[in-house]
């Protein structure tokens, strides 16, 4: 009992971290309808940033995440402006937009390729701390820290978008754009703000990954799985990504747990597509897309 | 997959076309070449996350290369590299024989870094008729598919894992054994060489199994389950960063396990840098380590290694540099023909080398040396040779 | 009106030869027209004739394509929405344009993104719900969820939340019934009263031309009519084709 508590515990926080990254798929979606390919690979950048951060100029854990999540941010905003946004204000096709994407993803990989080299590198901060002991359960703290973490940033992006008039102006450009740019919305900077947060989340969802693992130029991979959790809990829907996040994480880490570690990959995958098939627009979808 | 079979039938078409001029062009071309340098082909990983070994592996060829050319070559002739990135990709690895062996006319190849990618190259090499001494290829199969062109300078896991096997039970007294494997060829064989001496030798026991995909990076749930079988050690067969994670998760559950296995694989930095603390008392069966063997050969190297890199050379690097020099000296003594260096070759007995003392089998495979190490305060310390290995 | 007076306060917006399109495809072809300060409006026309692209064009979703639209003297033509809506001119867009995932509180806090003022926000709500009862009740409803009149309650609501010098309604009465087009109608009267100046585009000829000052008559993108309200509803050829006389 106490071993399935734990493992649950462990999935949320890996689902958690899927959840970030789900976020930014999702909210880019809404903002211009758009699949960001380059995404995943935000979290990339973020992971061996951070790890260079962490080792080269030696600050503490606090401020190289807010580092990291506002260089990830303006990074991602600038990707927008200089590698999307001209092809989305001369209305070239859509399918145009996504390849774009992908390409640029693959340079941002390739290119850390060639800074950081192929390695995987670990961060130095967590590896050292004791296993906490709560009754039967040992936990690795980093664990609960990172859960932390990714929970704290999914309350406040909530209350952003809840209860600022930012947020507003986000959940409805993302609706009606034009007829926002009729309240005097600035749909542009709307959707540099999306792009921001997307890109902020995802690089700070690849530190804390990093932290837990280790970053290296192909860690992208595991971020495109967030791909599947924002699908699975209804794509375009925030709370969506949030639950499909952790939904998927705990499926994979009881499917390996229970029943094979070979298959773990299959089992998270089967569950995402027999979910689809009972539900077509995920956990909390719905076709007219509710944002809250 | 489709897709690469496109570009797999492209490539023989630029191929084709390739060939079509090579043979229009005037003899003299031809006998120049003869009289320019020795070619050899080198194919390895050089990028992805298994480019670590490839380079590694590299360095220790140029090294070979760079000295053999400041003595003036072989009988004269200086030694060309042509060194080609696999990508870990089948496809690019076939092409890559084929231009070595048709378009660079090399006198040999070396390489083939990681299994999957080695065993699609030695069907090429034997039909093309060309020597190749296979880098780091963890299978057994490479030398089990019935080619008389290749050869390997580095152990299979047949050699490793059975005598991490032996040394298990006989040395260390461990009992019960839980194993983690790769969901790749060179995982899954590494363990199957495992369970089988613990079976053959009727010491031991394997209590638990795992195989875990390639892209795995949590193991809390696997080393849960495994925990319950209570096993005495874990017999690890993973790439370095993938191990490393494993160890670490270990301790961070708390579980003491003693862990243990194979050079290629956890006597990389990479694990121990992952791992952190949590890796230090893994034992390992290494295929070098550089001091411990006495001969003069392999002396000789470490002094001048030192000298050169101001650090110890590594496993993967006193390979390459042996495969490489097993190679100069192969053309040194026949020349450049590839049939006559095959024979050579399969000729060696009891060659010392930077690496251990080598010997051929019939099928091209290797029995050599082998180092038992451990991390110590993150320094991979040798605990023991092991001189004979059978 | 001693000539000097005009001079010295331009007409709220003034459109000279506009001209409009899609592509290659001309709709409006030359307009000119003024709306004075705190009069109504109407242009009336039939299905294509270009009404809403002049609307459209006015608010800044689309460009012209030549000529000019100036607000309280002011050129606009092609500046973009956003720029338009902060000097003070919004459009209530054909088909009312509800955010349908935003509560009908969250539409109205919208509508004053330019001069977002939270003490001013409460007073503000108060207006509207005495302007529009029906709406103060389901503050927390989806706007979605509301029906056709109460989302063009809204959708005027909206519009007005950041005081604007010019509302532009872009066929208020589409879709809704008799009775509740009589409501709407009252309500623009009521805030034209109230001197907002307005610039209405309807199909419903009789109920615009009978709170408009003045009216013009749009066909195939350009002005074929013009004239007071009360005027043109007795103009034959404007009975005949757009009275169903």
């Amino acid at each position: 009992m106490s071993q399935l508590i734990t493992q649950i515990i462990y999935g949320c926080t890996i689902g958690a971290v899927y959840a970030l990254i789900a976020l930014g798929f999702s909210m880019v979606f809404r903002a211009v309808g758009l699949l960001n390919f380059a995404h995943q690979e935000f979290m990339m950048i973020g992971g061996l940033l951070g790890y260079s951060v962490l080792t080269r100029l030696g600050l503490p854990l606090p401020v190289t995440l807010l580092l990291i999540t506002a260089a990830c941010g303006a990074g991602a905003i600038v990707l927008d402006k200089v590698g999307l946004w001209p092809i989305r204000a001369r209305r070239g096709p859509l399918i145009n937009a996504i390849v774009a994407t992908i390409g640029w993803g693959i340079i941002m990989s390739n290119g850390s390729m060639f800074i950081w080299g192929p390695y995987s590198l670990s961060y130095p901060t967590f590896s050292q701390l004791k296993p906490l002991h709560l009754g039967s359960i040992a936990l690795a703290p980093q664990y609960l820290f990172i859960f932390g973490v990714g929970a704290l940033v999914m309350v406040l992006l909530q209350l952003l978008l809840k209860k600022t008039m930012l947020g507003l102006a986000i959940r409805a450009s993302a609706e009606k754009p034009s007829t926002a740019q009729l309240m005097g919305v600035p749909t542009n900077y709307v959707i540099s703000v999306t792009f921001a947060i997307s890109g902020a989340m995802a690089g700070l969802a690849g530190m804390l990954i990093a932290s837990l693992y280790y970053a290296s130029f192909d860690m992208g991979i595991l971020g495109l799985k967030s791909l599947a959790a924002a699908v699975l809990g209804g794509f375009g829907s925030i709370p969506g990504a949030m639950l499909g996040g952790i939904a998927l994480g705990v499926i994979e880490n009881l499917g390996s747990t229970y029943i094979s570690s070979t298959y773990s990959d299959i089992i998270a995958y089967l569950i995402l597509i027999l979910v689809l098939l009972i539900r077509p627009a995920g956990l909390l979808g719905s076709s007219g897309g509710s944002v809250a | 997959m489709q897709r690469r079979g496109m570009v797999g039938k492209l490539g023989i078409v630029l191929l084709a076309a390739v060939l079509a001029l090579v043979l229009l062009l005037p003899p003299g071309g031809a006998m120049a070449a003869e009289a320019g340098p020795i070619k050899v082909g080198w194919l390895g990983i050089l990028s992805g996350t298994l480019a670590p070994y490839g380079i590694e592996h590299k360095t220790g060829v140029e090294y070979a290369v760079e000295k053999i050319n400041a003595g003036g070559g072989i009988k004269g002739a200086k030694v060309e590299m042509i060194y080609t990135d696999s990508k870990f990709d089948i496809n690019t690895s076939v092409q890559a024989v084929r231009r070595f062996a048709q378009q660079d006319k090399v006198a040999a190849i070396i390489g083939g870094i990681s299994s999957a990618v080695t065993i699609a190259t030695v069907g090429e090499t034997a039909r093309l008729k060309v020597p190749q001494i296979a880098g780091l290829a963890g299978t057994p199969k490479i030398t089990e598919m019935g080619s008389q062109w290749i050869f390997r300078t580095y152990p299979s896991v047949i050699l490793t894992y059975s005598s991490l096997a032996h040394y298990a039970i006989d040395k260390l007294g461990h009992k019960k054994f839980a194993t983690l494997a790769y969901n790749d060829e060179g995982g899954l064989s590494s363990i199957e060489v495992f369970v089988k001496t613990v079976k053959e030798k009727g010491k031991g026991e394997i209590v638990a199994r795992e195989v875990v995909p390639l892209d795995a990076k949590e193991f809390k749930g696997v080393l849960a389950k495994m925990r319950q079988q209570n096993p005495d050690a874990l017999v690890m067969a993973a790439a370095a960063p993938v191990s490393g994670l494993v160890a670490r998760q270990a301790r961070e559950m708390g579980w003491n396990v003693a862990l243990l296995g194979h050079g290629g694989y956890q006597g990389i930095q990479q694990y121990r840098d992952v791992a952190g603390p949590a890796g230090d008392g893994t034992l390992i069966v290494t295929t070098y380590a550089p001091g411990l063997f006495k001969h003069k050969e392999a002396q000789e190297f470490v002094k001048e290694w030192q000298a050169k890199f101001k650090r110890m050379p590594k496993d993967l690097e006193a390979h390459g540099y042996d495969a490489m020099n097993m190679l100069a000296e192969a053309i040194g003594k026949v020349g450049p023909d590839r049939q006559k260096i095959r024979d050579y070759l399969a000729g060696l007995k009891n060659w010392p080398g930077a690496a251990g003392i080598y010997s051929f089998l019939p099928t091209g495979d290797i029995r050599k040396s082998l180092v038992v190490s451990e991390w110590k305060a993150g320094n991979l310390t040798p605990v023991v040779a092991i001189e004979k290995t059978d | 009106m001693p000539a000097s007076d005009t001079q010295a306060a331009p007409p709220m917006l003034r459109l000279t030869e506009l001209q409009a399109g899609y592509g290659n495809l001309k709709v409006v072809k030359g307009i000119s027209m003024e709306v004075p300060r705190g009069e109504l409006v109407a242009i009336i026309g039939p299905n294509g004739a270009g009404k809403s692209t002049t609307l459209n064009c006015i608010a800044g979703l689309l460009s012209p394509k030549g000529g000019q639209i100036d607000l309280d003297g002011e050129p606009i033509a092609g500046l973009p929405a956003t720029d338009i809506a902060a000097r003070g001119m919004v459009l209530c867009p054909e088909g009312r344009q509800i955010f349908a995932s935003l509560t009908v509180a969250e539409n109205l806090k919208l509508g004053a993104y330019c001069r977002w003022n939270r003490k001013e926000f409460t007073h503000q709500i108060e207006e509207i719900a005495a302007l529009f009862p029906r709406l103060r009740e389901r503050l927390r409803q989806m706007g979605g969820t509301l029906s056709g009149g109460e989302q063009q309650m809204l959708a005027i609501a909206r519009a007005l939340m950041s005081r604007p010098k010019v509302l532009l309604l872009d066929e208020p009465s589409m879709g809704l019934a008799p009775l509740v087009v009589e409501a709407i109608f009252e309500t623009i009267s009521e805030l034209q009263r109230r001197g907002v100046t307005i610039l209405l585009v309807e199909q419903n000829a009789r109920m615009a031309l009978s709170v408009a000052r003045q009216a013009f008559v749009l066909e195939m993108g350009q002005v074929v009519l013009r004239g007071a309200g009360e005027e043109l509803l007795q103009h034959p050829q404007v009975a005949e084709s757009y009275l169903g006389v």
